[in-house]
């Protein structure tokens, strides 16, 4: 109903449904680039994306699944153009200085390992990245990530089963990390 | 815990992101490793905080304010997309949107007719919305009424006319067939119309008379104290009841008062002169759509140097290379070369900080190139830095060290790198920025010796860093222009056994090739 009516011209409309859809797409672009300059401006692009390529959608899929499949697209996209543009930085956000060793349901602990995610995410190659974040972050089956990336499911599964395996090698080299795992058997 | 433990757990996993369905036994032995192992623990526990749960879309929400804005210049954006469209295909007007908001009581009115040569109906593009607040999104049509806040806003009407509405003004856009007539109703209306052809007629009508004005710059205000014209170029006649033609030129004149028209004051008329030069940077139609923003908003923002309005703001400019600089008082501003595209949107967002005095000590053979480019700014540095914030973080300094090298400025590239290494010397971030600043010495400053102490040492840190490639390779391009063949072919021998499958190893196995032949000579 919501896409009907900004597809008739509805102000009020097109402008719920780009708060509604704001957030998602913030999360999914912000895994794909980490706490790159442009994160903003790219959010805003697949955001413009999605909104323009609205009169395409069909229904086959849940909306969901079509705004990811786009802003996962458009970030990749730009990712290559960042590339092109300045290969040798990987720009990372800061971690706060200490962290208390804590349930990872504060909110202040929770934000600062997604962030810390993100950034470790952004040293995955390309295609490794998204099936990863379309798998860890969006839930999507390796058959789904399939259909949507247009690739085959063996494909689709050896870039998770390695990009998993870069993931925990990172992850396990992060010593910030390292101490939410602090009293278990190393 | 045993490797192979962990190994099993893996594979686990593996087989549940497949899909396959496993017995219930598996999976609760892999929660009971997951519980005992530090690494499989943190490994589940940080992958868990990725997952998006229903209604949990915002990892990284940002504050409303942020939030609305970013939303507003999507929709803006969108809208402006559309409207394209839509002038191209006349049929198409859905996406005409009268601004919200109740009109102001007007105060004085004035009746602005241009009778610009335009056969048939007009289309005006919205050029410019500066420092815009929510209800100002519309595509303009005829009959709309345009309201201003604090924001501004650059119509282009057809080819030849060009309105700034100043802020706190209310036009209505009367008549768009056959001519345009816009019907000012409180505020400042800036208007430049280039003539086409002899004459060019354009009529102001007002309770008072009417003006019949000629290809020309002037602007037109309308306030509790009456109508004020003023015209920088060109001729503009006035007719009033019971009164003879009036020709101004050059010349300020008060429409309610009777007394004769002034000659214009030189400050009126280089506000008319800057806003003329304004608008001449925006385009229309097809040309390039730029989004700036920045945090805090209100920043000036300029265009090849010419203030074109404050942050958040929107614009359609010509197409080509444009300076763009951001500023503000009490922040660092940011320059920016920008190549815009007929057709195509820029957008842009700033954080904007306060500057930073260098807090260490640079490598004895940087000083030359720190007094060179820091000197002018020093004192006006330390200065703020005692009023804001102690220091700055590392993201924001390589920012600025990116910002300046894509301007190509490159001693200032240089040293807000060199800031960031030295003051945040363990960071990765640090890391990376060392070699990123290597590469900038050896390529534009020219600075091998220094370019390879900075390899060298990240390769001696980071044998497996993120940029160990880049870093092997610019130490090799240093030896290079050092003119060190043996000390470069013995880092191109170890660059090619270990970084095999990289695309510059077929250039080095030749330039290896190259050295050792000399060599044998």
């Amino acid at each position: 109903m919501l896409i009907a009516q900004v597809l008739a011209g509805d102000r009020p409309a097109l402008r719920r449904i780009t708060e509604r859809l704001l957030p998602r797409v913030r999360t999914t672009v912000t895994y794909m680039v980490g706490g790159h300059a442009e994160r903003d401006d790219l959010v805003q692009r697949a955001l413009l994306e999605v909104l323009k390529s609205l009169k395409g959608f069909r229904g086959e899929s849940r909306f969901e699944t079509w705004v990811d499949r786009i802003v996962g697209r458009t970030a990749m996209r730009q990712i290559r153009r960042f590339r092109r543009r300045e290969k040798l930085v990987t720009p990372m956000a800061e971690l706060p200085e200490s962290r208390e060793e804590g349930p990872i349901e504060d909110p202040v602990a929770l934000k600062a390992v997604r962030e810390r995610m993100s950034q470790l995410l952004t040293q995955l190659p390309e295609e490794r990245r998204h099936a990863v974040v379309l798998r860890l972050v969006h839930g999507y089956s390796i058959q789904e990530i399939a259909a949507m990336t247009a690739t085959n499911f063996n494909t689709v599964r050896d870039r998770l089963r390695v990009g998993r395996a870069e993931l925990r090698k990172l992850v396990e080299t992060d010593a910030d990390l390292m101490t939410l795992g602090r009293g278990r058997v190393p | 815990m045993k490797q192979n433990d962990c190994e099993r757990a893996l594979a686990i996993t593996e087989a549940l992101d497949a899909g396959a369905s496993l017995p219930d036994a598996e999976r609760a032995w892999l929660a009971q490793h997951q519980s005992v192992c530090a690494r499989c623990y943190v490994e589940a526990k940080v992958v868990a905080t990725l997952a998006l749960a229903v209604g949990d879309d915002d990892h990284f929400p940002a504050d409303a304010l942020s939030d609305r804005r970013q939303v507003q210049q999507v929709v803006t954006a969108f809208q402006e997309d559309v409207a394209q469209a839509s002038s191209r295909a006349p049929a198409l007007l859905a996406w005409r949107w009268l601004l919200g908001g109740g009109l102001a009581a007007a105060s004085a009115a004035v009746v602005l007719m241009v009778w610009a040569p335009w056969s048939g109906s007009l289309t005006p593009q919205l050029l410019l919305m500066a420092a815009s607040q929510d209800r100002a999104v519309f595509a303009p049509a005829e009959g709309q009424t345009l309201t201003t806040d604090r924001e501004e806003l650059a119509v282009a009407l057809g080819e030849r006319a060009r309105l700034l509405v100043a802020p706190q003004t209310t036009v209505q856009l009367a008549k768009l067939h056959g001519g345009v007539e816009l019907e000012l109703l409180r505020g400042r209306l800036h208007l430049d119309v280039n003539p086409s052809g002899n004459h060019v007629p354009v009529a102001v009508v007002t309770d008072d008379g009417r003006m019949e004005v000629k290809g020309t710059i002037f602007e037109v205000a309308a306030s509790d104290a009456g109508v004020d014209l003023r015209v920088l170029r060109g001729v503009v006649e006035v007719q009033r009841p019971g009164r003879p033609a009036q020709r101004v030129s050059q010349q300020h004149l008060n429409l309610r008062r009777s007394a004769p028209p002034e000659s214009l004051p030189e400050a009126d008329a280089e506000r008319l002169r800057t806003m003329s030069r304004r608008l001449h940077l925006l385009g229309a139609a097809e040309d390039a759509r730029l989004s700036i923003n920045s945090t805090p908003s209100g920043a000036s923002v300029r265009l090849n140097g010419e203030f074109l309005g404050s942050t958040p703001l929107f614009a359609r400019v010509k197409p080509g290379v444009v300076a763009l600089e951001v500023s503000a008082p009490g922040v660092t501003s940011v320059a920016e070369q920008l190549e815009v595209k007929a057709g195509t949107g820029v957008m842009r967002s700033y954080l904007l900080q306060a500057p930073v005095k260098l807090a260490a000590v640079p490598p004895a053979d940087f000083n030359d190139d720190l007094e060179a480019s820091t000197s002018a700014t020093r004192e006006p540095q330390a200065h703020t830095r005692r009023a804001t914030k102690p220091s700055k973080p590392s993201e924001l300094l390589l920012e600025e060290a990116q910002v300046a090298r894509e301007a190509q400025a490159w001693r200032k590239a240089a040293d807000s790198y060199r800031t960031l290494v030295n003051r945040y010397p363990d960071e990765p971030l640090a890391h990376v920025a060392s070699v990123s600043l290597a590469d900038l010495l050896l390529e534009h400053l020219h600075k091998p010796r220094e370019a390879l102490q900075l390899c060298s040492a990240y390769l001696n840190k980071n044998p497996n860093g993120a940029v160990a490639e880049e870093a092997s390779l610019c130490e090799i391009r240093a030896l290079k222009a050092l003119g060190r063949a043996r000390d470069e072919a013995a880092s191109i021998r170890q660059f090619v056994a270990r970084f095999r499958d990289s695309s510059h190893a077929a250039t080095l196995r030749a330039r290896l090739g190259e050295l050792e032949a000399a060599d044998k000579r």
